[in-house]
């Protein structure tokens, strides 16, 4: 029994510190209705809004706003301006791959001259040199046969000589013997 | 008589238990509806007849919303923002995009950029206050939602207006190619929706932070009626209350859209 009367004591006092310290009790607020409407907070809130935006309008929507408009402009600016760069860049590139182009057709066309000349040049050489190798081949067969008719001429006129002088001296000393006789007449039949 | 003692003590106890109910219901009634006081266990204020806490509780909103754009955002030529300047100016150009120019088309939304920038950091600032011990949720009172809702209003009469001229406003009304008799009861019903959509944005915004303020206040409630008993009741407070973080971002989104939406509509009537 005095259990229970001292909790609900226990519990009475604690409801008196909620009421004094949570709730402040005066205040009436069963009373209250959530929904209730009340002039004054309109009004309120129309002055503190419109305050609030006119202030912020000038500290700081206007300001903010502009300087995101501008860096927007000057994004799409780089944009524009990447862009033409770009174009730029294209054409150069263009120009410069018809210049190599060129300058590749050029040099191809003096290698083709060059190879052409060298080529009619080595063959007049070639040519020149074959003439002349005719030539002293045709001097030199020319001079071999000079020398031959020479030298079979010399050969003739010596073999006389040595057969008229071997006769002279056959005749001379063996005339009588008939050996000699018949060799004189092999000779003689052989020459 | 031991039996009609404890009958007595229950009697008691059941009691006190229906005091600290009623106790408990306007602890939570106290912390979501407005007073003339501003009780914290730091200070006690009480404010005069022409205030109120909500009342106070916008302008220090206006205030921190003052503060933060011209000492936490800045701008500095030729670098590149950092830190709250990027959060901000991503949430800025946020509004301004998807909010304003989404809805009311390049010019008008670069125009009333302004006043969408302000509506969502007003009401998201005014959100948030409410999460943070010692301020309360101006915008879980429904004179400031249905302020906040008239300005949308003007707009969607006055600026629809200015913008297309009275006669276009009011024909805006009568859609073309509907046989006569039929206006009779479209151009009423128009004129009720204008007002009806404002109220929606009116209750919409009041009735979540209310909701959500009263839900976090309950489960704390419990504590109070059950002691330890309830102490997971705190963790889900908690949980409730990382949503209403959410929540004050997302109603804050919601608001200013449907203004711009609404607001869009009365401008360029044809869509």
């Amino acid at each position: 029994m005095a259990d229970s009367q001292h909790s609900a004591e226990h519990a009475h006092t604690l409801n008196e510190v909620i009421e004094t310290h949570a709730v402040h009790a005066g205040d009436h607020h069963a009373e209250v209705n959530p929904m209730e409407v009340s002039g004054q907070m309109v009004v309120w809130t129309w002055v503190v809004f419109v305050l609030t935006l006119i202030v912020l309008y000038k500290v700081a929507w206007k300001p903010i706003l502009s300087v995101l408009d501008k860096r927007e402009k000057d994004i799409q600016d780089s944009i524009d301006n990447a862009e033409t760069i770009r174009e730029e860049l294209e054409s150069l590139e263009e120009t410069k791959a018809q210049t190599i182009a060129e300058a590749d057709e050029k040099a191809k066309s003096v290698l083709e001259a060059a190879r052409k000349g060298a080529y009619t040049q080595a063959q007049s050489i070639e040519a020149k040199a074959r003439d002349e190798a005719k030539i002293v081949a045709e001097n030199a067969s020319r001079e071999i046969e000079a020398s031959r008719a020479k030298a079979e001429d010399l050969l003739r006129i010596e073999s006389a000589s040595w057969a008229r002088q071997l006769a002279s001296k056959l005749i001379n000393e063996n005339l009588d013997d008939d050996k000699n006789r018949a060799l004189t007449d092999k000779f003689i039949q052989e020459l | 008589m031991s039996e009609a003692a404890t009958t007595a003590g229950e009697v008691v106890t059941a009691s006190v238990a229906d005091q600290r109910s009623e106790l408990v219901n306007q602890w939570i009634m106290h912390h979501v509806t407005d007073s003339d006081s501003w009780h914290t266990i730091l200070w006690d204020l009480h404010l005069p007849s022409w205030m109120s806490n909500n009342a106070l509780m916008l302008i220090i909103a206006g205030l921190i919303l003052v503060f933060i754009f011209t000492r936490l955002f800045r701008h500095e030529e030729g670098r590149a923002p950092r830190g709250w300047t990027n959060a901000l100016e991503a949430l800025v150009l946020f509004v301004r995009d998807d909010i304003c120019i989404a809805n009311l088309g390049e010019k008008d939304g670069r125009k009333m950029a302004p006043l969408f920038l302000s509506f969502f950091f007003f009401i998201v600032t005014c959100n948030l206050m409410g999460l943070i011990p010692l301020f309360s949720t101006a915008t879980g009172n429904i004179n400031v939602t249905f302020g906040l809702a008239t300005v949308t209003f003007f707009f969607m009469v006055f600026g629809a207006m200015y913008v297309n001229g009275p006669i276009a406003f009011f024909k805006s009304f009568a859609p073309t190619g509907v046989p006569w008799p039929i206006l009779f009861i479209i151009v009423p019903l128009e004129m009720i929706g204008l007002v009806i959509k404002c109220a929606a944005l009116t209750i919409r915004l009041f009735a979540n932070m209310l909701a959500g303020h009263i839900v976090v206040f309950s489960l704390i409630g419990l504590l109070v009626m059950f002691g330890m008993a309830a102490l997971p009741a705190l963790v889900m407070a908690l949980a409730i209350n990382m949503m209403e973080i959410f929540i004050a971002f997302l109603q804050a989104y919601v608001f200013s859209l449907l203004s711009a939406m609404f607001i869009g509509q009365m401008y360029h009537p044809a869509h």
